[in-house]
C-alpha cells in the first residue's frame, strides 16, 4: 500500500558548514584585531625617534605611517568581513533548524498516511483522502524549503560581495586574478616588500635556468621560456635584475646567451626580452659591483675550437635585437662595447669568415651580432663607447674588412657617432691608418684587407669626422711637407684613399682649407713652409696619390679577375685536350675564344691611368707660392707611387701554337733561334 | 642624528613584523568552508594573506633600513670623532 504514497519532498540542509564558518569568523576577528592594534602601534613607534629630522626621517616616517594606515584599514576590513560571515553563519544555522523541523513533520505525515491507507486506522474516521492531505502538506513544505534555500543563497551572495569589497583594501576584487591585482596595488604602497618580492622572482628565474643546464630540447626550452614569461613584467626592475644576475653569475649568463644563440628562441621570445631587460636594469647601489662583474665578464673567447663561443656571440646579437624591438631596453652602451670587443677579437682570431656565417645563414637563425653591437652604439647615448670601440687601428681594420648586411650603413653611423665624442682624434687617425694598412709601396693590395664597398659606405662619415677636427690631417700634412713625415705615411695614405672617394673628396678639401686658416704659424723650424702654402701643396700630393691609388686598385682587381678567367680557360683546354675525338678541336677553339673574350689573362685597362699633377704645376695650383713644389715633393715622397699593373700583350705565338698542327714544335724552334741570335748579338 | 633613538625605532619596526606574520598565519586558508562561499572565502583569504605577508616584509625591511641608517651614522661619527660612540 505504501507504493501509493508520493515521494517525499527533498528537505536536505542547504550547502555550507556552519562550524567551518564559525572557525573562520574567529580567525578573521582575531586577525583583524591584531592588525588593528598593529595599525595603532606602528605609527606610535615614531615617537621613539621624535628628534630625528631631515629628509630621511620624513621619508621613513611617511612609510611607517603608510604601513600603519594600511594595517588599520586591513584590520577593519577583516573584522567587517568576519561580522558578515558570522551573520551568514547564523542564517545558515537557522535555515538548517527550519528544514529539520520540516523534515520531522514530513516523517510524521508520511507515517500517519501509511497507517490510514493500510487500514490500521479506520479511513471513515478521518473523513478526507489521506493521499490528498499528504500532497497538500508536501506542497507547503516544498514552498517553505525553497524559500529557505533562496534566502540562504541570497545571503551567501551578499556575503561574497562583502568579502570582495573588503578585499579592496589590498587591491583585490574578489575575482580570479586577484593575486596580480593585489601585487600591483601594494607595490607602490609597500616598496620594501615589493623589492623583496622582485628579488625572490629573480632568484626563481635563475634557479629555473640553472636547473635547465645546457639542455636544448623542446621541453627544456618551453620550461625556460615559461620562467622568462613569468619574470618579464618585472625584469626591468633593479631588484629582480640584481637577484637573477648575481644568482646566475658570469657562467650562468654565458650559458643563457649560448642558449639564445642556438636560435630556437628568437629575439621576440620572452627569454630574449627578459635577458635584455635584466642586462639593462639599473640595479641597487649595494649590488652594483657584483652585477657589473657579471655583465662585463668575458663571455666570448677566441679559441676557434670552441663552437659555444660562436653561439654566445650570436646570443648577444639576439639580446640586442630584443632590446631594439622593445624600444631600446637592454644592455648599457658599456656592456655593448665590451661585447663588441669580444666579438671582434674572436673574429680576428678566427682569421676568416664572420661568426654569423659559421653556422650557415638561414632566416630562423640569429643575425650578425656585430651589426647589432654597432647599431646599439650608434644611438645617441653610445657616443663615448662608440669612440672607445673605434680607438684602435686593429678594430678599424677588422670592421673595414667585413661585408655588412646593410652595406655598411650602421658602421658609418657608429663612426659618425664616435666622431661626436670630444677627443675623437684617435678614432679618426685610426680610421685613416686602417684604410691604408697593408697596401704595398706601389699600391699592391695583396695584403690590403679593406673591403672597398664598406670603405665607400664609411667614407662620408669619416670625411665629416675629419672636417670637425681638421688638425688630424693638417698637422701630419704640415710635418710631411717640411720633410719630416715618415711617421705619417699611413695617415696620409688613408687620407689619399679617402680623398678619391666621390662622397668624401669635397668635404676633405674644405676641411684642409679651414684647417690651414685656423692653424697657428709654426716657429723654430727653419725648414718649415708657411702652412698656408705647404699644407695645400701637400694635400695636392695626397689627392694625386689617392687618384693613382684608386686607379691602381681598380687595375689590380681587373688583373685578379683576368687571372681567374685564365685559370678556368686553361683548365678547359687541358681537359679538352684529353677528350677522345675532340682532343684536336677543343684547345684551338678555346684558345681563339679566350683571345676574343679576354679569357687569356688580359684585360682592358681603364683609360687615364689615374690623373697625376706634375710637380711643376703645383706652385700655380696653390697660388704661385715658390716653395709649394718642394712641399708637394716631400709629401709625395712619403706617400710613394701606386703603380697600376698593365695588361699583358696577347700571346699570339701561343695562339699559333694552339691552332697550327705541330705548332708547338715550330714555336720551340723559333724560340731557340731567337735565343741564339740574341746570344750572338750580345757576344 | 639621535642614532640610538633611530636604532630603537628600527628594532621596534622589525619586531612589529612578527605581528603581521602572525596575522598571515591566523588567516590560513579556506579549509572546511564549502558551498557557495568556498571560492569567495579562498580569494579573500589569499588577498589578505598576501597583504599581511607584505606588511611583515615591509616592516622588516623598514626596520632593517632604519637600523642600518643609525649604524652607519654611528660608524661615521666614530670615525670623525674618535671615542664617540653615540650621536647627539
Amino acid at each position: 500500500m505504501t507504493a501509493l504514497l508520493p515521494d517525499p519532498v527533498p528537505l536536505d540542509p542547504p550547502p555550507g558548514n556552519p562550524g567551518a564558518l564559525a572557525d573562520l569568523v574567529a580567525r578573521l576577528v582575531a586577525a583583524g584585531d591584531l592588525l588593528g592594534a598593529l595599525g595603532a602601534d606602528v605609527p606610535g613607534d615614531l615617537a621613539a625617534a621624535s628628534s630625528w629630522t631631515g629628509e630621511d626621517a620624513d621619508a621613513a616616517a611617511g612609510r611607517v605611517r603608510r604601513v600603519g594606515a594600511l594595517a588599520r584599514d586591513a584590520g577593519e576590513a577583516l573584522v567587517r568581513a568576519g561580522a558578515r560571515v558570522s551573520r551568514h553563519q547564523r542564517l545558515l544555522e537557522d535555515a538548517r533548524d527550519d528544514l529539520s523541523v520540516l523534515r520531522r513533520a514530513q516523517e510524521d505525515d508520511f507515517g500517519a498516511a501509511a497507517l490510514r491507507i493500510g487500514g490500521v486506522v479506520d479511513p471513515a474516521a478521518g473523513g478526507a483522502d489521506p493521499i490528498a492531505e499528504l500532497e497538500r502538506a508536501e506542497a507547503a513544505r516544498r514552498a517553505a524549503a525553497t524559500t529557505i534555500r533562496a534566502e540562504v543563497a541570497d545571503d551567501a551572495a551578499a556575503t561574497a560581495a562583502v568579502l570582495a569589497a573588503c578585499s579592496a583594501v589590498a587591491g583585490g576584487s574578489g575575482a580570479a586574478g586577484d593575486r596580480a591585482r593585489v601585487e600591483d596595488h601594494l607595490q607602490g604602497l609597500l616598496p620594501g616588500w615589493h623589492e623583496l618580492l622582485l628579488w625572490q622572482r629573480g632568484r626563481e628565474f635563475a634557479a629555473e635556468l640553472r636547473s635547465a643546464g645546457n639542455g636544448s630540447d623542446l621541453e627544456t626550452d618551453a620550461a625556460v621560456e615559461q620562467a622568462a614569461r613569468e619574470l618579464l613584467p618585472w625584469a626591468g626592475s633593479g631588484a629582480a635584475a640584481a637577484a637573477a644576475l648575481t644568482a646566475l653569475g658570469a657562467d650562468g649568463l654565458r650559458e643563457l646567451l649560448r642558449r639564445l644563440g642556438e636560435g630556437s628562441l628568437s629575439a621576440g621570445s620572452a627569454l630574449a626580452r627578459v635577458t635584455s631587460a635584466l642586462l639593462g636594469a639599473p640595479v641597487p647601489a649595494g649590488q652594483l659591483a657584483e652585477v657589473a662583474a657579471v655583465r662585463g665578464a668575458r663571455h666570448v673567447g677566441t679559441d676557434h675550437r670552441d663552437p659555444d663561443d660562436d653561439l654566445v656571440a650570436l646570443g648577444m646579437g639576439v639580446v640586442l635585437a630584443a632590446g631594439r624591438r622593445d624600444g631600446r631596453t637592454g644592455p648599457s652602451p658599456s656592456t655593448v662595447r665590451e661585447w663588441g670587443r669580444q666579438i671582434i677579437a674572436r673574429e680576428r682570431a678566427l682569421g676568416s669568415g664572420w661568426i654569423v656565417d659559421r653556422r650557415g645563414r638561414v632566416p630562423e637563425r640569429p643575425g650578425d651580432p656585430l651589426e647589432e653591437v654597432l647599431d646599439r652604439l650608434a644611438e645617441a647615448d653610445g657616443r663615448e663607447q662608440a669612440a672607445q670601440l673605434l680607438d684602435g687601428q686593429p678594430t678599424w681594420s677588422h670592421l673595414l674588412s667585413r661585408t655588412w648586411d646593410d652595406g655598411g650603413a650602421v658602421l658609418a653611423a657608429v663612426v659618425a657617432r664616435a666622431a661626436e665624442q670630444p677627443g675623437g682624434d684617435v678614432v679618426v687617425r685610426s680610421g685613416l691608418r686602417a684604410l691604408a694598412a697593408g697596401l704595398g709601396e706601389d699600391g699592391d693590395p695583396a695584403r690590403w684587407t679593406v673591403d672597398r664597398a664598406t670603405a665607400t659606405a664609411v667614407a662620408p662619415a669619416l670625411a665629416a669626422a675629419v672636417a670637425v677636427r681638421p688638425e688630424v690631417v693638417v698637422e701630419p700634412l704640415s710635418r710631411a711637407a717640411a720633410g719630416h713625415g715618415e711617421q705619417e705615411q699611413l695617415v696620409l695614405r688613408g687620407l689619399g684613399y679617402l680623398s678619391a672617394d666621390p662622397g668624401a673628396g669635397d668635404v676633405l678639401a674644405r676641411a684642409v682649407d679651414e684647417g690651414v686658416s685656423g692653424s697657428p704659424p709654426r716657429s723654430g723650424d727653419p725648414d718649415a713652409e708657411p702652412a698656408a702654402v705647404a699644407v695645400p701643396a701637400g694635400y695636392l700630393a695626397v689627392r694625386d696619390y689617392g687618384q693613382r691609388l684608386a686607379h691602381a686598385l681598380d687595375e689590380f682587381a681587373a688583373q685578379e679577375r683576368a687571372d681567374q678567367r685564365k685559370r678556368v680557360t686553361d683548365a678547359i683546354k687541358e681537359v679538352g685536350g684529353h677528350l677522345p675525338r675532340v682532343a684536336n678541336v677543343v684547345p684551338p677553339a678555346v684558345a681563339v675564344l679566350a683571345v676574343l673574350a679576354d679569357l687569356d689573362g688580359t684585360w682592358d685597362a681603364a683609360p687615364g691611368g689615374g690623373a697625376s699633377l706634375p710637380g711643376e704645376g703645383v706652385a700655380e695650383a696653390v697660388g704661385g707660392a715658390p716653395d709649394a713644389a718642394t712641399a708637394f715633393r716631400h709629401v709625395a715622397g712619403v706617400l710613394g707611387e701606386p703603380t697600376a699593373p698593365e695588361p699583358p700583350p696577347i700571346d699570339w705565338v701561343g695562339l699559333v701554337s694552339d691552332l697550327v698542327p705541330g705548332g708547338g714544335r715550330a714555336v720551340e724552334v723559333s724560340t731557340r733561334v731567337s735565343e741564339l741570335v740574341t746570344e750572338t748579338i750580345e757576344d | 642624528m639621535p642614532a640610538e633613538q633611530v636604532r630603537t625605532l628600527g628594532r621596534s619596526l622589525s619586531g612589529r613584523a612578527g605581528t603581521a606574520e602572525e596575522v598571515r598565519a591566523r588567516l590560513g586558508d579556506e579549509a572546511g568552508v564549502d558551498g557557495p562561499l568556498r571560492t569567495p572565502v579562498a580569494l579573500f583569504l589569499a588577498c589578505h594573506g598576501t597583504l599581511a605577508a607584505a606588511l611583515a616584509a615591509e616592516l622588516d625591511r623598514l626596520g632593517t633600513t632604519v637600523t642600518d641608517v643609525a649604524g652607519s651614522w654611528l660608524q661615521l661619527d666614530a670615525a670623525l670623532v674618535p671615542g664617540a660612540e653615540h650621536g647627539p
